[in-house]
């Protein structure tokens, strides 16, 4: 498969080779599966020292799940993670334990990520208890400097998760994700279950933080400006796989897949006089479809779909420079650019 | 034009810390028929509890503790209990940010939305059905007579708030209160739910109060918009005045706040703080602890919401005139 942007030739920090994960769906004969849905089904991509990689895709493409993936919080399928060239899918014990450190996560739910019974300074040492780092002095004082980084004050180490709003919460959930001093961190979702006024300050801490501390994400979430706003590059994942690929200027200005022109489409700007696109009769809702058939998965809602699309799943293919769509049609100008 | 709804000097209380907190704090409002209105904020700030006021329905330990709320002159606040079930979902209809948790599981759709009708008509089973499917076709839903026999977990999430949406229709409202109706969807069914409302809106001539803290949706859903904060309205006007030129702080500082598609990756321009709970709101204006401006006036005495031009208005003492 061809690969966008090569970065000066240097190796990236994540590499995905053809991972599959997949979740057995429903009860047959004795109890086994019925049947699997592939959640992430067949998706490869690099992820290079310093970005922030965004990944968009509506509820169920499969976003989180590979998220957690990288993550090792769930386990593949089949396919390769490969970390600074390690495939993390052969690491076991103790060997993945001390990776760990590495790659870790912030979630979107910044009340139910945190234990209520624990105190902030529990939550900031569990995982330097965990990978015994330092002594409990020690501990006490990276809880307090962690904190600091994120724009909190050391007095809130003695004090319990629900004495926090859910913004100060986002940032002692993000703190923990930072304690181990990882290399790469998944953000899921991180700013979407806060209010307007506090979004903003999340992603400017994730911002300066990955400045200051040389971070590389993987910033997953459905709100498309948001990704755009924070990331370097962009995948668009539909039912599981990717569907377009690139740098955020080429994708948000050059959308090559139906797909995602239809995701920007439907982005609602706060200004009333900026245009949307005419109002159609709304199109009949197609349900949720577990067992894609042939062709291409985007097909049966694609207004450019044509034969060859019901018959045979396009790939991924370079359709300029860093920019990869997978769609049969992409490379006909569109009209009217 | 008459207003359908006008409400005045509204105080919703919950009782905290052995007191009763007010959540909505002396909210006036008023939209005219067939018109598209915006109550916007964050969470916390009171616009869930204004709009369940509309219709009485504020959870207990919650209650209505002040002012007035007129559906066409008439007052709510004083409806007999038999009056106030038939202003539900006659004259005022609401649907929900969850469509999931607002359907029974146990019931099929039709079942329910026929329900919703013969609660408001003496009409057969059989018919209030075929009224159903007939209102699932307004909706959209796609082959509307099947979808009747459909349990709300065999659909998605926007063929949910389409159902929703159907309900809240089957008695013919004259203003349809929508609290977030589309937070839990995807974007692409976002667009195509708004786009509904709106079409229904002019249809059927029903006036549309939209509940929402996403100021892209009422940038283009809503005509005239009210800003909340902390209980309070802190600005109102029309659409394209307010969001060129706001007047508020808040309001200001909220559309600077949101990143927009095609900005660069520089820094977004934050609040600072968070919003207050209501139980420890600050003495004077709720805002000045966040706001830039304020000064030794704002921290003693809350501001009045004072009439501008333009049919707007704007509760800070620094703002008003050309704005800054």
């Amino acid at each position: 498969m061809s690969e966008p942007l090569s970065e000066g030739g240097s190796a990236p920090l994540v590499e995905v080779r053809h991972l599959v994960h997949r979740y057995p769906i429903g009860h047959g004969w004795l109890g086994g599966p019925r049947g699997y849905l592939n959640a992430v089904d067949d998706v490869s991509f690099r992820v290079w020292r310093g970005e922030t990689l965004g990944l968009v895709g509506e509820t169920g493409s499969g976003k989180s799940t590979l998220g957690r993936c990288l993550v090792r919080l769930l386990k593949p399928s089949s396919g390769e993670i490969l970390f600074e060239g390690e495939d993390l899918l052969a690491l076991r014990g103790e060997a993945l334990r001390r990776k760990r450190r590495e790659f870790q996560i912030i979630f979107q739910d910044p009340y139910g990520s945190l234990n209520p019974r624990m105190r902030v300074e529990s939550i900031m040492t569990e995982p330097l208890a965990i990978h015994r780092m330092g002594d409990r002095h020690q501990r006490r004082l990276r809880a307090a400097e962690l904190l600091e980084q994120v724009g909190m004050e050391a007095s809130a180490l003695p004090r319990f998760p629900h004495e926090f709003s859910g913004g100060q919460r986002q940032r002692i959930g993000i703190a923990r994700a930072l304690a181990l001093n990882p290399k790469f961190v998944v953000c899921d979702e991180p700013v979407s279950a806060l209010d307007v006024s506090v979004q903003a300050q999340i992603i400017n801490l994730l911002q300066d933080l990955q400045e200051r501390l040389g971070l590389t994400y993987l910033f997953i979430a459905h709100g498309l400006q948001v990704v755009a706003h924070i990331s370097t590059r962009v995948a668009v994942l539909f039912q599981g796989r990717i569907v377009e690929m690139g740098s955020r200027e080429e994708l948000f200005q050059r959308p090559l897949h139906p797909y995602t022109r239809s995701l920007l489409d439907a982005v609602l700007d706060p200004d009333p006089g900026a245009p949307r696109p005419a109002r159609e009769d709304p199109p009949a809702e197609p349900a949720a479809v577990h067992s894609p058939a042939p062709g291409c998965r985007f097909a049966p809602r694609c207004p450019l779909a044509e034969g060859r699309c019901l018959a045979e799943e396009p790939a991924l293919r370079e359709l300029a420079p860093g920019h990869t769509a997978a769609c049969h049609m992409a490379d006909r100008p569109a009209a009217g650019d | 034009m008459a207003a359908v709804l006008d409400v005045r000097d509204l105080v919703v209380s919950f009782p905290m810390e052995g007191r009763g907190v007010p959540v909505v704090n002396g909210v006036d409002f008023h939209v005219e028929e067939g018109e598209p209105v915006a109550l916007v904020g964050e969470s916390g700030c009171g616009k869930t509890m204004t709009g369940l006021a509309l219709l009485r329905l504020v959870p207990p330990p919650g209650a209505i503790t002040g002012g007035s709320i007129r559906f066409r002159g008439q007052e709510v606040l004083r409806m007999s209990e038999r009056d106030i079930c038939s202003h539900r979902g006659k004259s005022v209809a609401m649907i929900f940010q969850e469509p999931q948790s607002a359907l029974n599981p146990v019931l099929t759709v039709g079942f329910q939305v026929a329900e919703a009708i013969r609660a408001h008509e003496k009409v057969s089973r059989r018919q209030a059905l075929d009224r159903a499917a007939e209102l699932f076709g307004r909706v959209a839903l796609s082959d509307p007579g099947r979808r009747l026999a459909d349990y709300p977990h065999q659909l998605s999430g926007g063929q949910r708030q389409r159902v929703m949406i159907a309900m809240a229709l089957a008695a013919g409202p004259s203003l349809l209160v929508a609290d977030e109706p589309t937070t839990a969807l995807d974007v692409t069914v976002q667009s195509q739910i708004l786009d509904l409302l709106a079409s229904l809106r002019e249809s059927l001539g029903m006036a549309l109060l939209l509940i929402t803290h996403d100021l892209g949706v009422v940038a283009h859903f809503s005509r005239r918009i009210y800003v909340m904060y902390c209980g309070r309205i802190v600005e109102s006007g029309p659409v394209e005045e307010l969001f060129r030129s706001p007047q508020h702080p808040y309001t200001r500082a909220l559309l600077q706040s949101v990143p927009r598609l095609h900005d660069g990756r520089g820094r977004l321009r934050a609040i600072p703080g968070s919003v207050p709970p209501p139980q420890a709101l600050p003495a004077g204006c709720a805002f000045a602890p966040r706001c830039p401006l304020a000064q030794e006036r704002c921290r003693q005495a809350v501001p009045e919401l004072r009439p501008l031009t333009d049919g707007r208005a704007v509760r800070c003492v620094l703002a008003g005139g050309g704005g800054p």
